[in-house]
């Protein structure tokens, strides 16, 4: 506080407290407004959606909605379990393709590259983020499909088709975010690990990665919520069939293609299970998030304490 | 001191650039085996890049240029056939801040010898408990060697991050003000410490406090602006420096 804010106070004390406490209160008052109505989209969401998809739900039995094989809305036959395999073949097939490449990436931008190279390759790497997802769609549709299927066989749309453009849209979340985890364990970590002998390497896998480990499994969080959560590119290479796939070549349709694909002319019933659809995307991602969260720090506490 | 080899550490005419800035001025410097030799001088007189430099950690920074030689037992350091890391493990370095890497306490001292090899359990623990005795840290966390290091107060995290250079064997070690962000007790364990070491390691101490030079040194070597103004036993230089910056630096009256 300044010397001449002081007399002032002094001087008028009522009008100068009042004054700095109106505006202040009401910046708080204005933030906590913001910060509160986030929340309240958020709940808005929720409830509207539970309220469109329980009905169904209910009138289906949740054991047969999320267990039955069969989806066919004409008949007023609701199972979404081909779904639920399909988002959970495609996300993992998406992880196993793009975490390790992303991992690599992030090394060889944070740890090996000169930093020149880094800081070219880096923002390149983020403009990958802005392209829409209908263009990565686009690109597997005629590129990656009718590769597969001349030299693998089946219908070309299939998991792996939508693995790999899944696997490669999360490239740029993954790679940013372990990035700057690297980036931030301190130098001195290097340094201390260096200096007994430890190869660049050693230190990595044995310092840096350990260091860095929560926020890399952060960014493969926000990757999996990217891959799971993604509709436009993957309905263009999935294949979109209601079946549980029985290959990575076969046909798939996820969660989110489901509600995308039949929502502009669904009514009733149909239109009801469709919000069925999003009740368990909802449960399944807030089950991953919070089952993610407890392994980060679950494991954070582990590896500080491991055995002698 | 000079017993017919060649010297443990040598500097000839050595200078380095960290871009236009010039840390070392033409250095030439010897430390005999089992030498203990204390180097002082005020903040930015190099003597941290000349640790650094012998224990090639500055290899990792970009825009740096190196005049000179540095020789390990005769043999050149930075020669086409030596490999950088068997140069960090045999010259060991201590920094200013004590570096626990984030593990436990165990496996800090561990590190090394995991790095070099041993995987033998009971080896391990032979290791890491002769390690931690050696730097007098063992009868404070014996109980509890399975505690994150980053518990450990700071003198004893300096003091775990000399047993964990110990555990690699190394045969000199380098040591960058290990006792700056240490209380005055923990200071004198350290230099406790240091005096045991000697026996068995050839030691290079770096420091900006002439009394620590003085308490210390068997040898020490004052650096003024990436210069070596005098070098010579530790009694003489304290009782009668021949440069005149040694003595006002002694005196206190820089630094």
């Amino acid at each position: 506080m300044s010397e001449e804010g002081r007399v002032t106070r002094e001087g008028h004390p009522k009008r100068g407290r009042r004054r700095a406490g109106l505006s202040e209160r009401g910046v708080e008052r204005v933030l906590t407004v913001v910060a509160l109505s986030a929340i309240g989209v958020l709940g808005l969401i929720t409830v509207f959606i539970f309220i469109g998809g329980l009905p169904a739900i209910a009138k289906t039995g949740l054991w047969a909605f999320v267990s039955g094989h069969k989806w066919a809305p004409g008949r007023g036959v609701f199972g979404i379990f081909p779904m639920i395999m399909g988002s959970l073949w495609v996300t993992i097939g998406a992880l196993a393709i793009g975490v390790p490449l992303s991992l690599a990436c992030a090394i060889f931008l944070a740890e090996v590259a000169p930093p020149k190279t880094a800081r070219v390759i880096k923002p390149a790497i983020e403009l990958l983020a802005g392209i829409p997802s209908v263009i990565y769609g686009f690109m597997g549709l005629v590129i990656l499909v009718p590769l597969i299927r001349t030299h693998l066989g089946g219908p070309g749309f299939s998991v792996l088709a939508s693995s790999v453009v899944l696997g490669i849209m999360i490239l740029p979340t993954v790679i940013s975010i372990s990035y700057d985890a690297m980036k931030a364990v301190p130098e001195a970590y290097r340094d201390g690990s260096l200096a007994l002998g430890a190869t660049k390497w050693q230190t990595i896998v044995m310092v840096l990665l350990p260091a860095a480990r929560s926020g890399i499994l952060a960014a493969i969080i926000l990757g999996m919520g990217r891959a799971i959560g993604e509709t436009m590119a993957v309905i263009m290479v999935a294949g979109n069939a209601t079946m549980v796939p029985g290959s990575l070549l076969d046909p798939v349709r996820t969660l989110t293609s489901n509600i995308a694909l039949e929502m502009g002319y669904a009514a009733g019933t149909h239109r009801a299970a469709l919000f069925g659809t999003g009740v368990i995307l909802f449960v399944i991602i807030m089950l991953l998030s919070i089952l993610a969260s407890f392994t980060t720090t679950a494991r954070g506490k582990a590896k500080v304490n491991p055995k002698p | 001191m000079t017993n017919g080899g060649p010297p443990k550490l040598a500097a000839n005419g050595l200078s380095y650039h960290y871009g236009d800035l010039q840390a070392l001025r033409n250095v030439t410097l010897e430390v005999q085996p089992n030498d203990l030799l204390t180097i002082m001088g005020p903040t930015g007189s190099g003597k941290t890049t000349l640790l650094r430099a012998f224990n090639r950690l500055n290899d990792m920074l970009t825009g740096t240029r190196m005049t000179g030689r540095l020789d390990m037992d005769g043999l050149d350091l930075y020669g086409p056939e030596t490999d950088p890391a068997e140069v960090r493990r045999r010259i060991g370095m201590v920094f200013a801040l004590p570096i626990p890497l984030p593990m436990s306490i165990y496996d800090n001292v561990a590190y090394g010898p995991r790095l070099h090899g041993v995987t033998r359990k009971a080896e391990l623990d032979e290791v890491v408990e002769k390690g931690l005795r050696d730097a007098i840290l063992w009868d404070e966390v014996k109980d509890r060697l399975v505690d994150s290091a980053l518990r450990l107060s700071g003198g004893q995290q300096q003091r775990l991050s000399i047993a964990r250079v110990l555990a690699v064997e190394p045969e000199v070690i380098l040591l960058d003000e290990p006792t700056s962000g240490l209380d005055p007790i923990s200071t004198l364990r350290i230099e406790e410490l240091l005096k045991q070491l000697r026996e068995r390691y050839t030691i290079v101490l770096v420091t900006h406090n002439p009394q620590q030079a003085a308490r210390v040194g068997e040898r020490v070597a004052f650096f003024y602006l990436g210069e070596l103004v005098e070098t010579g036993p530790s009694q003489r230089v304290f009782t009668r420096p021949l440069d005149r910056r040694t003595e006002d630096y002694i005196s206190g009256r820089f630094g």
